[in-house]
């Protein structure tokens, strides 16, 4: 556990409806109790809290490690929700199949192949369902050539409840606005649950809003962000800050607010929004550079570009992967992305990430899995002992996955 | 995103050593100078040996649009110089006024972030040994 080197503000429990970040937000999905939700109080963040589902920017699925013993944090971040065996909780989700070996999906369909009826006729169903793979709204596929259309896209939509819990992650955040500012009155610490698929500077109108009505018109400046003394990337998804920089601590996650003394050296300047949905898009488009040559983002009109921004901006979570399954689909004789976009960020190191070129596909034909992944870019974060590392993804532990995966790997 | 000794991170290749010297621009004289001396890519728990790590790697820039077009376009870039690191020597080298945007694309497809590392890029972007850039005073590709 980190030593604070300054006192913390003393700490008042959650307001009873702490705000959802996202303007226009829609509501906070019923029926799964999520730890350190609304109302509830800051909790201890022990093995059990990890395995919380959180969320990702579309852009990144973060992730962190949280050594065992003070060892190397590693972050794992695939750009853009990409190839399902990297959000995999465990075995029997994405690619992974019941029995947690990894499937092809041979096919012989091209892509222009109509849909065999099972898709077709495919209705909404309730998310929970027998199989516990939380079918959606499609029927469970059977493995026949002539459905192999419909079981990649069956398998992306097997994932949908993944897909949504990513989405819908949330941060219990207090943000404290700094001692050294100057105000007219005190500042309360204002309450917010950010998502962490967002980024900062889009999600906290009401923060600022809510400390400059205490401030002097001419002490406001562009607003910055600060953890223990660490100026937080806007540019980072909020899910990877929290979890690179504050996964082992007490929720909530306590940011301090700056409006002076911006730090130059550290943080990218955020002047409008236009700046977030710019650099949104570039991350979008370098990975699908690497997934699909930027085939199928160029192709794309720009209303659909401007609907994933849209989808993100205002937490639609339809809207937004109406159009970003496109980006997240393969032709069926391929096996998987060109390569899998992914970063690999660790609190430990100077650099920012890592980020390498990586195929889906090793060259016997058989699916990478992470562990190929983090052997591959990241081998001193896989010790020969099987290592106290943990790895996470949207904050969910899943060292357990690979650490199994390492295990099937030695043999 | 200021750097130290940015200037002499970035060296123009073979024979354009001497016509980039004779623009005057502050950064292109560096040419032929000293390595400089650049924090290490990474920590010691990291992958690649110090000596790759301060490997240059080879950057073409290209206009695009009625930007001015460089004189010198093959660069030799060491893999943590930063977007941002090559905006600024490219504006000094174009003797563009600091408050004059400059946008640079991979793949004529995305601008990238300006604290990504070139070597980054390269790694994941490069073909035939070099990395391509393209430049633009306005917003080329979106």
């Amino acid at each position: 556990m980190r030593q604070r080197s300054t006192p913390r503000p003393a700490r008042r429990p959650p307001p009873p409806s702490a705000s959802a970040a996202a303007p226009g937000s829609g509501p906070e999905r019923g029926g799964r109790p999520k730890p350190g939700g609304s109302g509830a109080a800051p909790e201890p963040r022990g093995r059990a809290a990890h395995a919380r589902v959180g969320g990702a920017a579309p852009g990144f699925l973060p992730g962190a490690a949280a050594p065992a013993r003070g060892g190397p944090q590693v972050t794992a971040a695939p750009l853009l929700t990409a190839a399902p065996l990297l959000t995999a909780a465990g075995p029997g989700r994405g690619l992974l199949g019941g029995d947690g070996r990894p499937e092809a999906a041979p096919c012989p369909a091209g892509r222009g192949a109509a849909r065999p009826p099972a898709v077709a006729m495919g209705r909404r169903r309730e998310r929970a369902s027998p199989s516990g793979h939380g079918a959606g709204q499609f029927q469970p596929k059977k493995r026949t050539r002539s459905t192999c259309a419909s079981l990649l896209l069956g398998r992306m939509t097997d994932d949908k409840d993944v897909l949504r819990d990513v989405w819908f992650g949330r941060i219990p955040t207090c943000f404290t606005l700094y001692q050294d500012e100057i105000t007219e009155r005190e500042a309360e610490p204002y309450y917010l649950l950010l998502p962490r698929i967002s980024y900062l500077t889009l999600v906290t109108d009401k923060v600022k809003k809510h400390f400059q009505k205490v401030m002097r018109q001419e002490e406001i400046n562009e607003i910055w962000f600060e953890y223990e003394g660490t100026p937080l990337k806007w540019h980072y998804p909020i899910g990877l800050l929290f979890d690179l920089h504050a996964s082992n601590t007490a929720l909530p996650w306590n940011i301090t607010v700056h409006f002076k003394n911006f730090p130059e050296k550290d943080l990218l300047h955020c002047h409008s929004k236009d700046v977030i949905e710019a650099h949104f898009m570039a991350c979008i488009k370098e990975a699908d550079a690497l997934k699909h040559k930027s085939q199928v983002i160029n192709e794309m009109q720009k209303k659909d570009h401007k609907q994933l921004w849209m989808g993100l901006q205002n937490d639609k979570f339809e809207q937004f992967w109406a159009i970003n399954r496109k980006l997240m689909e393969y032709p069926p004789e391929d096996n998987g992305f060109r390569y899998i976009p992914f970063r690999i960020y660790q609190a430990t190191t100077e650099r920012p990430f890592i980020q390498k070129l990586f195929r889906p596909i090793a060259s016997g034909g058989q699916l990478h899995t992470l562990g190929d992944l983090l052997k591959d870019v990241c081998p001193s974060a896989i010790t020969p002992e099987g290592g106290d590392l943990r790895f996470f993804t949207h904050c969910m532990d899943i060292s357990v996955c690979s650490h199994r995966i390492y295990h099937l790997d030695k043999r | 995103m200021a750097e130290d000794g940015e200037q002499a991170a970035v060296s123009p290749q073979g024979e354009a050593g001497e016509e980039a010297a004779e623009t005057g621009a502050a950064a292109a004289a560096a040419a032929g100078s000293a390595e400089p001396v650049l924090p290490a890519a990474g920590s010691p728990g990291t992958e690649e040996p110090a000596g790759d790590a301060r490997k240059k790697i080879d950057v073409l820039l290209k206009a695009v649009g009625d930007t001015p077009i460089m004189r010198t376009k093959k660069w030799a870039v060491e893999r943590t110089r930063t977007i941002q690191g090559l905006v600024d020597f490219i504006k000094k080298f174009l003797k563009l006024m600091a408050s004059e945007q400059l946008f640079i694309y991979v793949n004529q497809s995305f601008a990238p972030s300006p604290d990504q590392e070139v070597g980054t890029l390269y790694e994941c972007f490069g073909s035939d040994g070099k990395l391509v850039l393209h430049y633009c005073k306005t917003q080329a590709w979106g």
